[in-house]
């Protein structure tokens, strides 16, 4: 599995090198040239302030949508009237382009971190609300009936009956959603921030540099990737382990 | 009248949306086995779950007929969150020939193994009542025997009375319960013959 996955990239990369070697254009660079224009960003430090600029916004920005989404999916999962109610507004919301919302929240808000943040709270909160109202829906009845026969309190019935069934929802939504607010969070730093990956790609699609944009967007991809693989990954295995197991009897 | 210290089981109606199951009624006598049986859909189930809202004073605790150890916790976990002496589930564990399992998730383990772990479960949680629902179903009769083993072994070790529903009256007649049918529709209660 991982001999293929290598392969593959290996595959990729290499029809990059072979295309962009016959294409001899600046506008379409090939590996070796932005690899290394990133190792020169690296080395002088720019990419690092950048990517920690860029990762901070994420980190906060996901992180209040994640909370908020969560709080939200819960309530209209366990609460039938509450979702009649409020699934118009959350369905509303979910398809509202990104784009509107941020400039809506700079014009709004003015051109702050704040503005960037609640744009994407905005932007993604609800689809992680969707995603865990679905979870909570399919909470065992005989769980809940379990713990209200046997007395557990509130605190047990979260912790031991409530979070492990939502752990997969809790898991998509983290994956999901992050993907998406990296996404985001380029535009939202391309349109109204001085630093940032976003606004790396902003300034360098000005100077017409391709290879900078591509040196920016790569390293922030490895990044991105790095954490699925590194962090998401094994902290989803490890709490999911018990399903390796036996399923839901 | 069943009771335990003067306390009894009884039940008002129960209904499910518009349509009366089983009507209010109580166990008239007391035994520490009792046995209610009745066909499928008789309405044994709700007369279970109906006993167990209804007896709060009694603490029932009620052990699912599909058990409903949490498949993310070990053995030993789940009969934590009841009881947090260690050296009680060790002795019931023994108790039912299941010594070894405390560290198996129940996914690991065959259904007989989880029921008569969801039965040490009830135990555990020292109930004034203990209703079994369908304990034999879906059993082989190897796994039945062992049941009726533990079960008699529940009843003479802790003093607990219990009450077990089931179509099949006839894997408990060992056990010399006190037998009771659910029967007509609406249900009711009656001894049996």
């Amino acid at each position: 599995m991982r001999f293929a996955t290598a392969t593959s990239l290996l595959t990729l990369v290499f029809a990059w090198a072979v295309t962009s070697y016959f294409a001899q254009s600046d506008a379409y660079p090939g590996p070796i040239a932005v690899v290394d224009r990133m190792l020169a960003e690296a080395a002088s430090g720019e990419l690092w302030f950048h990517l920690g600029a860029t990762f901070s916004r994420v980190i906060v920005a996901f992180g209040f949508a994640w909370l908020i989404g969560v709080l939200i999916g819960t309530s209209l999962g366990r609460s039938e009237s509450l979702d009649r109610w409020f699934w118009p507004w959350v369905n509303t919301f979910l398809n509202m382009p990104a784009l509107v919302v941020i400039v809506i929240c700079y014009l709004g808000l003015g051109m702050t971190e704040a503005a960037a943040v609640v744009a994407v709270v905005i932007n993604k909160a609800p689809l992680i609300a969707v995603n865990i109202r679905d979870g909570v829906r399919q909470f065992e009845a005989r769980y809940e009936e379990f713990a209200s026969i046997y007395g557990l309190s509130w605190l047990q019935k979260m912790r031991l009956i409530w979070i492990p069934q939502l752990e997969p929802f809790l898991f998509t939504a983290l994956r999901t959603g992050l993907s998406l607010t990296w996404k985001i969070i380029l535009v939202v730093e391309l349109l109204g921030r001085s630093s940032g990956v976003g606004f790396q790609i902003h300034l360098y699609f000005q100077l017409f540099e391709v290879d900078m944009i591509l040196a920016y967007a790569l390293s922030f991809m490895v990044a991105m990737q790095f954490i699925e693989w590194v962090v998401v990954r094994p902290l989803e295995q490890h709490v999911q382990r018990w399903r390796k197991d036996g399923q839901l009897v | 009248m069943f009771n335990d210290g003067g306390k009894m089981v009884s039940w008002s109606d129960c209904w499910f949306d518009d349509r009366l199951i089983v009507r209010a009624g109580e166990l008239p006598s007391f035994a520490s086995v009792s046995v209610i049986s009745g066909r499928s859909g008789v309405g044994k189930t709700t007369l279970l779950r109906a006993i167990c809202r209804q007896n709060r004073a009694l603490k029932p605790r009620l052990v699912f007929q599909e058990p409903t150890l949490l498949p993310w916790l070990t053995v030993a976990e789940n009969l934590r969150i009841v009881c947090p002496d260690e050296e009680q589930h060790v002795h019931w564990l023994s108790l039912f020939d299941l010594p070894d399992v405390t560290n198996f998730r129940p996914g690991q383990l065959s259904l007989g193994m989880q029921r008569r772990i969801a039965i040490a479960r009830g135990i555990l949680a020292k109930p004034g009542l203990l209703l079994l629902d369908e304990p034999s179903a879906s059993l082989d009769p190897e796994n039945v025997e062992r049941l009726l083993v533990n079960v008699q072994a529940a009843s003479s070790e802790s003093t607990i009375p219990i009450i077990i529903v089931t179509h099949s009256p006839e894997d408990f007649r060992q056990l010399n319960p006190q037998c009771f049918e659910l029967i007509g529709s609406p249900a009711e209660i009656a001894p049996k013959r």
